[in-house]
């Protein structure tokens, strides 16, 4: 007997894989910015994804707003907890060091760190995310153009804490 | 992942080095998330077996939460409450002083207390005052009665009534005069008002003499 529609049907699934593969790192790196238990944030998401009827449309902003909810409920219920363990708690690196690159990853992580929340939740949406400048503007709440104003001096702020380290280029000779 | 549109030009290139960083693996267990996108699944098969709640659309009552509805009844009742407001007329209170009227003469029976009825007297007739007489010089069935005109009571009729009033015997400078046209007083000091009660005429006095000293007649 062919059982009636359910919630969750075999597209559903397929997407949730492909957003953990594709999005998933990125999404914790999101999550990050406000709470401790990123992968709990991101996992939650995923599974309101599956059960969301009819399917997001665009399911990568639609999972970064998700994200985004439950991680600032997540920092709400954690605030307390951490004021206490705070001090204790392990610096957690937010990128990965591989050989290579031209930037070094704890630079990028106390960089990024040291960027106000606004400015640094555009840059991981737009850079990591790759979120157009309209999506980034709807998640934060504010226009597009605002968006890639902060956009543009979160990336002035950080090129200046890496400016030592900034090799040459035709477009930027400064450096 | 990323564009360089809308960039300055020596922001495209350290936007392609920071874009090389990779964050860090996601800790999300692929495992147990598929675990539990079966579980959620499955419970919601189970919803659908046991009569497809979960797939009914609730109603538009069921949509209409509470505080929604509760929220519309208190716009309505403020709206219908100033309308009232509006159309209603304004009443403002203000003091008005005005001249104290004359104290109306008090209508005592013979023992001195008010009559009770005295609003019953006719409003066309002249109004009178009835005291209880007090001079030991009365006779005790003549002290029973003096009935005079109120003092600055000045309605003409009074006047012309105090003139044409019988005197007592006993006190011709004391005139009497009854309570009104229709009723008399008896010697008891109360008020008559039998419907059988002969009234008195102001011009007889013997039949004023007979009703104040009937044992002398």
């Amino acid at each position: 007997m062919q059982p009636p529609q359910t919630p969750m049907d075999e597209a559903a699934i397929q997407l949730v894989q492909q957003m953990l593969a594709q999005q998933g790192a990125a999404l914790e790196l999101y999550a990050r910015q406000w709470c401790q238990a990123p992968e709990d944030v991101v996992q939650e998401a995923l599974l309101r994804l599956a059960r969301e009827r009819p399917l997001p449309e665009r399911p990568v902003a639609w999972l970064y707003c998700s994200v985004r909810r439950g991680a600032l409920s997540a920092a709400r219920g954690a605030s307390r907890r951490q004021r206490h363990e705070g001090a204790a708690a392990k610096p957690v690196e937010w990128f990965a060091g591989d050989l290579g690159q031209a930037l070094d990853a704890e630079l990028a992580t106390a960089s990024l760190d040291d960027l106000p929340l606004a400015e640094r939740e555009v840059v991981v949406t737009r850079l990591w995310g790759g979120l157009s400048f309209q999506e980034v503007g709807e998640l934060v709440g504010c226009s597009s153009s605002a968006a890639q104003r902060r956009y543009v001096a979160a990336l002035a702020a950080l090129r200046e804490r890496f400016g030592v380290r900034c090799f040459p280029t035709k477009d930027c000779p400064k450096s | 992942m990323f564009s360089h549109e809308g960039l300055p030009e020596e922001l495209k290139a350290f936007e392609a080095e920071l874009a090389a960083l990779r964050p860090v693996v996601s800790r999300v267990s692929r495992d147990r998330l598929m675990y539990r996108l079966g579980v959620q699944s499955a419970l919601a098969r189970l919803a659908v077996d046991d009569g497809g709640v979960a797939q009914q659309s609730p109603s538009w009552w069921q949509r209409l939460h509470l505080w929604q509805a509760a929220a519309l009844v208190l716009a309505c009742t403020s709206l219908a409450l100033g309308a009232l407001l509006i159309a209603s007329p304004r009443y403002i209170d203000r003091v008005v002083y005005l001249p104290r009227p004359a104290a109306p003469p008090q209508t005592l029976n013979a023992t001195g207390a008010p009559l009770d009825r005295a609003g019953e007297l006719d409003a066309k007739q002249p109004a009178l005052t009835i005291v209880a007489a007090s001079r030991s010089r009365l006779k005790p069935n003549e002290r029973w009665l003096t009935a005079m005109a109120a003092p600055g009571f000045d309605y003409p009729q009074n006047a012309e009534l105090r003139a044409r009033a019988p005197r007592i015997a006993s006190d011709p400078g004391t005139p009497i005069i009854a309570t009104d046209q229709r009723h008399v007083a008896n010697p008891s000091g109360k008020v008559d008002r039998s419907p059988g009660a002969t009234p008195l005429r102001w011009s007889d006095h013997r039949q004023w003499n007979e009703f104040l000293n009937p044992a002398s007649h």
